[in-house]
């Protein structure tokens, strides 16, 4: 009697101590395990917090695709932040304990700009706004997604309305940018950003390589942008002037 | 900026906490499912199912439906937005069996959910957003920003709504954050959190009112008037819910930071609070030091403040910590006459406790002030959100990161009067020398014509920067009195020392109705901000139904203790050269102690220090085998002496234990292990947290 209390007291304890194990790393598995959003079949456009370059992005959205090129984007400033190829975004941080996390992946992300997309300047070589500047001229309205899930971002700076709509390119090897701007006015002294960094250079017609960054960019169409120094770094700028709509389309290959 | 990189360091220091790896893993267990203990029955959850039935709506196991928002649409079909950002519409025709489809994704944690022509509104962490589909194939197409407004990156910053008014306007709410310096305390860091802001049917934003600290329910009551509730921790003694008007401020004083501001409606600043009372900022070039209720003081009740500065409202309605709940959340009107008695009053739920209280509200000298009940407890998660439905009321739920008595991480149910009269107080009434209480069927007179069947005790709490208060100032109310209506219904109490601007306990003790029932809930708590004008009761000619008595109850005594006693000795004892184990116990979010198990041997000296490094106050209590949620359940019934007792029970299952501490706290305790091996339990009994946290205390052998 006393020996069969003893194994099954035993047995018990066992059990208990495996169910134990075995929960703690499904647990374990939970709190640790990447919670990797599924973007295999459609796009997923997530709100999120990000850290870029140091600085709170409190207003970003990171935008998943099928096709594996994702990308987040600044919404307080129009910007396009971040492209990276292969896993899109690591959700463990917002959404176990309290929240408030931040965008995180593990994939190698390249950075794109830090600044607002637009700007009127009075003179070209007047300085490119900051965010707080820009903010008193800028509204996101938000974005509508297609039937695969994909965005389409608007926004207005002053009376410009913009339809900002990203796509993978067909090669699948970066991302293509098609910004539509109209107004009710006559459009002047808009500038563009293409690119920011260290050391930008024309490599062939409209292609540009923006060295720091490791990229080209390729800009549509017949515009002709200016390479300009400022702030010790160089920027990739289109002037639109003149009409009541422009359309402004690049592409961005890793 | 700094304080961004702060943000920015501290988010990186909690990704370097989560890859600590599997010791903290091990850690993260919650222990309890393991203990051999059943869950009791909830001390009113049988009476109360009797008259209100709770039924759940089974969720799929894909779908990871933590509400945040919730509306029932017109055709019938729910709308619940998720922590997770997610919205979901929910056919419910038949409730065992839902139909759940996707309508949007990839949201910033919404906490709240309206429907108003054709779409969805809702708030994200950084704006409000309108979901349109187009298309009709029952998913957003349009995710339009109406209005988006600051936030600086901390986990705290929720925000909340909308709530819209008649007018269409709405109505939205932002937390405080909680950042590295200070950690307990809240931090308006950018423009109007902390604060409810407007938004006009065309996207207009304007600051509306400060002084929250945590307001996780916005909601309209039956006149369509806008309330707001709070909760609990930094100058905010207990939860409440507030009657909000432009201007005002309702008591933590982070946000008065921008009321300065053009725009802001709000005359006050943050200056005119602390000439009042001292915020206890940590010098500077000092290491802040976690501030605790300095126990000599008297303390300064915020109504006191109130009196020199017209922009602070004062609370409607208190909802005292611990007794009646512990995070007040959503407020929803009772609109439904199929839903038992009490029509046009309020119902406010509780996420820690899993419950909802009701409130009953009338206004007195032109302010809103009133009474709080129980109403129904043993919710499966936290209550976070309510809506009608044509025959009942839905509930969404979640208790991510803070935990609830309802142990379930998430959940949705249904709330369905049975048609049974649940015997109850259904109503209290501020009278110029006492109350009128109304009951939902006729009473007993003999019982409820005694005076002695009523028990009332009055109290306020401090306005400070400690987290929470205990209750202070508190004084025994003699019932004169009583007289009973000729119906049965109503009973008038003549009460002494009625205070203004104070917290009336009223207490029922073995009244019974007519038909033998007794009071399912013989306890409401009536924030008396006014006391009317008109005709007292004329005691010394009785009536042929009224009866007189006084029942004097001993003055409460606001002595909390902190000499050592035998269970909580706080020097190393007389004889001990030094302990044969020292124990370091801390805490995680979600109610969790930092381990879920610590051995000692039988009879060996022991120091246990508990260092609650967590943002609300825990106490360490070491309890016999198989008893934490007994005694658990005994400290909730301490009531408001509650927190001066620090939740101890006067029960031999407690062997030792901590006082209450504060977040950032730190006490340490010597004993001698119990002699008989067996495994003990460290639990802590702040009311509600005794269900899961919990850690074993192991004595071996020697």
């Amino acid at each position: 009697m006393k020996i069969k209390n003893y194994v099954i007291g035993h047995l018990s304890r066992w059990s208990l101590f495996c169910l134990l194990i075995s929960i703690t790393f499904q647990i374990s598995a939970q709190e640790r395990k990447p919670m990797l959003l599924d973007v295999k079949n459609e796009a997923y456009v997530l709100r999120c917090f990000a850290s870029h370059n140091d600085k709170v992005k409190s207003h970003a959205v990171a935008v998943g695709d099928p096709t594996n090129i994702h990308y987040l984007f600044d919404s307080d400033n129009g910007t396009l932040l971040k492209v990276w190829k292969g896993e899109f975004v690591d959700v463990a941080p917002m959404w176990i304990n309290r929240g408030g996390g931040f965008f995180k992946t593990s994939a190698e992300t390249k950075d794109i700009s830090d600044v607002p997309v637009f700007a009127m300047l009075s003179d070209k070589n007047a300085i490119w706004p900051d965010s707080a500047t820009f903010a008193k001229s800028y509204k996101f309205k938000g974005y509508k997604v297609d039937k695969t899930g994909r965005p389409t971002f608007s926004y207005s700076v002053n009376d410009l309305k913009v339809e900002d709509k990203m796509l993978p390119t067909e090669a699948k090897d970066g991302l293509s940018r098609e910004l539509s701007i109209t107004s009710d006015n006559e459009i002047s002294n808009l500038y563009v950003l293409l690119a920011e960094g260290k050391d930008i250079k024309k490599s062939s017609k409209n292609t540009y390589t923006v060295a720091g960054k490791n990229y080209t960019l390729k800009l549509e169409g017949k515009a002709k942008p200016i390479i300009r120094e400022s702030n010790g770094r160089e920027e990739l700028l289109l002037l639109v002037d003149g009409g009541k709509q422009a359309n402004v389309k690049y592409t961005i290959s890793l | 900026m700094e304080n961004m990189n702060c943000v920015i360091n501290r988010t990186k220091s909690l990704m370097k906490k989560f890859a600590v790896g599997l010791v903290g893993i091990l850690m993260a267990i919650s222990y309890p499912s393991f203990s051999q203990e059943t869950t009791p029955a909830l001390t009113y959850n049988a009476q109360e199912a009797q008259y209100y039935k709770i039924s759940t709506v089974p969720i799929p196991d894909d779908i990871v439906l933590e509400v945040g928002g919730l509306v029932v649409l017109p055709n019938g079909k729910l709308a619940a937005a998720t922590r997770r950002g997610e919205v979901w519409i929910i056919d419910v025709t038949n409730i065992d069996k839902p139909v759940f489809k996707l309508f949007a994704k990839g949201l910033h944690e919404p906490l709240g959910l309206k429907f108003k022509d054709n779409a969805l509104y809702l708030s994200q962490r950084g704006e409000l957003t309108k979901l349109v589909d187009e298309d009709g194939d029952e998913k957003a197409d349009v995710y339009e920003t109406v209005a988006s407004w600051p936030v600086s990156g901390n986990y705290h910053e929720y925000s909340y709504g909308p709530v819209i008014k008649k007018d269409g306007s709405m109505y939205v709410s932002g937390n405080v954050g909680f950042y590295g310096h200070e950690w307990w305390r809240g931090y308006s860091m950018v423009p109007w959190r902390g604060w409810v802001q407007k938004v006009t049917p065309d996207g207009k934003i304007t600051p509306f009112a400060t002084g929250m600290r945590s307001p996780a329910g916005l909601g309209l009551n039956a006149e369509g008037d806008l309330f707001y509730s709070d909760n609990q921790g930094d100058w905010m003694g207990s939860g409440f819910i507030t009657y909000l008007e432009e201007g005002d401020f309702t008591g933590h004083p982070a946000g008065l930071v921008w009321a300065d501001r053009p725009e802001s409606p709000v005359r006050l600043s943050d200056k005119d609070i602390y000439s009042r009372v001292d915020p206890r900022f940590a010098k500077p070039g000092e290491k802040p030091e976690k501030i605790e209720d300095d126990t000599t003081e008297k303390g300064t009740p915020f109504f006191k403040v109130a009196e020199d500065f017209p922009a602070i409202k004062i609370p409607s309605v208190w909802i005292p910590h611990y007794v009646m709940g512990v995070s007040t959340s959503d407020i929803i009107a009772i609109t439904k006459e199929n839903f038992g008695p009490f029509t046009g009053q309020v119902l406010v739920g509780d996420q820690g406790q899993s419950k909802i209280n009701r409130v009953f509200l009338e206004k007195v000298k032109g302010e809103y002030q009133g009474a709080v009940f129980p109403f129904r407890e043993g919710f499966s998660s936290g209550v976070m959100r309510l809506d009608w439905a044509k025959d009942g009321l839905f509930i969404g739920m979640t208790n991510r990161g803070w935990g609830s008595t309802g142990s379930e991480p998430y959940g949705l149910q249904k709330l369905k009067w049975t048609g049974k009269v649940p015997f109850e107080i259904k109503a209290v009434r501020a009278q110029p020398d006492g109350f009128e209480l109304e009951f939902t069927m006729p009473v007993n007179k003999a019982t409820a014509g005694n005076p002695a069947s009523y028990q009332v005790t009055s109290f306020i709490y401090k306005y400070h920067p400690v987290y929470g208060s205990p209750p202070i100032n508190d004084e025994s109310c003699a019932v004169r009195a009583v007289v009973v209506s000729e119906d049965g219904l109503k009973a008038r109490i003549v009460v002494d020392n009625l205070r203004e601007k104070y917290i009336h306990e009223i207490r029922l003790n073995d009244v019974i109705s007519d038909s033998q029932l007794p009071l399912i809930h013989p306890v409401t708590y009536y924030t008396l901000n006014n006391i009317p004008e008109g005709q007292k009761l004329e005691t010394a000619h009785m009536g042929h139904n009224m009866n007189q008595g006084v029942v004097e109850t001993s003055k409460g005594k606001n002595q909390k203790s902190k000499a050592s006693s035998a269970k909580r000795v706080t020097s190393l004892p007389k004889g001990w050269s030094k302990p044969d184990a020292e124990i370091k116990i801390g805490t995680k979010p979600g109610l969790k102690y930092d381990v879920t198990k610590v051995e000692v041997k039988a009879g060996s000296k022991v120091k246990l220090t508990f260092n609650n490094n967590d943002d609300m106050p825990h106490n360490c209590v070491i309890v016999m085998p198989g008893t934490a949620i007994e005694v658990g359940n005994l400290a909730i019934n301490l009531g408001i002496k509650g927190t001066e007792m620090n939740h101890i029970p006067n029960s031999d299952k407690v062997l030792y234990h901590t006082n209450l501490l504060g977040p950032g706290s730190k006490e340490s305790i010597y004993f001698t292990a119990p002699t008989t091996p067996g495994d003990y339990t460290i639990v802590c009994t702040v009311p509600g947290h005794a269900y899961v946290m919990q850690s074993t205390f192991k004595v071996l052998p020697k």
